[in-house]
C-alpha cells in the first residue's frame, strides 16, 4: 500500500506520495497531522475537540510503534476514528445533563493572501463540502472521507470503519448520491 | 459519460477541494498541531481529558452532601442532641383536674369566707 509522507508542516497541502514507508513514527505522525485535522473537524464541528482528537490519537499510536510501518496508516486512522466516536459520546452525555447543543464552529482557514478571490472561492466550497458531509449519517461520513478524500482502498476502509468491504460499499455509494443532491454544482 | 466516469469527476472535485482545505490551515492551528505531536511524542495526553471525570466527581460530591445531610436528620444519629420530650399529656390533664377540684370546694364551701372574715384571720394577717 502506498504511504503519504511529508517532508515538514510546512508543505501540508502538499501531497507526497511515495513507496518508501515513513522513515519512522514521527515523520508519520507529522505528515498525517493536517489530514487527521480536517477528518476530525468534519465530525466534530469543533476546532480544539478536533485538536483533542488527534493528539489523543498521536499519543495512542506510541504503542504501535514497534509495528511495520504499513500498518500505520489504518491504524491511525481506526484510532482517530474511535477518540471521535467517544468525543461525541461524551458530548452527548454531557449536554443531556447541561444544555443544548452549541452551534457549529466556522471552518478553520487561513487568513487571505495574496489572491483573495482565489482563497475566498476555496473556503466557500470546503465550507460547502464540510457542511454536506457534516449532514450525512456518521457511517456514510467516514466511508466517502477514507475511500475518496484519503484514498484508502476498500479492504483498509472496512478494517478502519469494523465492518465489510460489502458495507462499506453500501455506506460510500448512499453519501455519494446525497452528496451530489447537496453539491449539484461539483456534478 | 458512464456512472463511473461521474463519480470520478465528482470524487475529483471535493478531493480538489479538500487539497486546498490542507494548505489553508490558519497559522494558529498549524502551530497547535506542532505542539501537540510534541506533547503526545511525551507521552501527553490532551488537556481537556481531566474535563472527562469532572461531572462525576461533581455528581459524586453531591451524592455524598446528600447521604450526609440524611444522615443527621435521623433522631438516632451520633451526636445529635436529644430534644427534650413534653410531660405526658394525662399528666397535664390530671394537673388541671386537681385545680378545679379545689376551686370547685372554695366554691361550694362557705367556711373559708367565714373565716376571712373572722378575727383569726386578721390576727394571722398582723403577724
Amino acid at each position: 500500500m502506498l504511504q503519504r509522507v511529508r517532508t515538514d508542516d510546512d508543505d501540508l497541502g502538499q501531497r507526497v506520495d511515495a513507496a518508501l514507508p515513513p522513515a519512522d513514527l514521527d515523520a508519520f505522525l507529522a505528515g498525517i497531522g493536517a489530514r487527521a485535522f480536517r477528518f476530525a473537524e468534519l465530525g466534530l464541528r469543533h476546532r480544539d475537540d478536533a485538536l483533542d482528537a488527534v493528539q489523543d490519537a498521536m499519543t495512542r499510536m506510541l504503542r504501535y510503534r514497534d509495528r511495520p510501518a504499513a500498518e500505520w496508516t489504518p491504524l491511525f486512522w481506526s484510532v482517530l476514528r474511535s477518540r471521535i466516536v467517544d468525543s461525541q459520546r461524551r458530548r452527548t452525555m454531557r449536554l443531556r445533563w447541561l444544555v443544548a447543543e452549541p452551534a457549529a464552529e466556522t471552518i478553520d482557514w487561513a487568513d487571505a493572501g495574496e489572491d483573495p478571490a482565489r482563497h475566498h472561492a476555496g473556503r466557500d466550497a470546503w465550507t460547502r463540502i464540510a457542511a454536506a458531509l457534516g449532514a450525512l449519517p456518521p457511517r456514510q461520513r467516514e466511508a466517502f472521507t477514507l475511500r475518496v478524500l484519503e484514498e484508502l482502498d476498500g479492504a483498509t476502509t472496512a478494517r478502519v470503519m469494523g465492518c465489510s468491504e460489502g458495507a462499506v460499499k453500501t455506506h460510500l455509494s448512499r453519501a455519494r448520491e446525497a452528496l451530489k443532491m447537496q453539491l449539484e454544482d461539483l456534478r | 459519460m458512464n456512472q463511473n466516469g461521474f463519480d470520478d469527476r465528482f470524487d475529483a472535485r471535493i478531493r480538489s477541494a479538500h487539497g486546498d482545505a490542507l494548505s489553508h490551515l490558519s497559522a494558529r492551528t498549524r502551530l497547535q498541531l506542532q505542539l501537540r505531536r510534541g506533547a503526545a511524542a511525551g507521552g501527553n495526553r490532551p488537556s481537556a481529558a481531566p474535563r472527562s471525570f469532572a461531572w462525576p466527581l461533581v455528581a459524586a460530591c453531591a451524592v455524598g452532601a446528600l447521604a450526609i445531610g440524611l444522615q443527621l436528620r435521623r433522631p438516632d444519629a451520633p451526636g445529635t442532641a436529644p430534644i427534650p420530650e413534653p410531660a405526658h399529656p394525662v399528666a397535664f390533664l390530671a394537673q388541671d383536674a386537681g385545680v378545679a377540684d379545689a376551686y370547685t370546694a372554695l366554691d361550694e364551701s362557705p367556711d373559708l369566707y367565714l373565716w376571712l372574715e373572722s378575727d383569726d384571720a386578721a390576727m394571722l394577717a398582723m403577724e
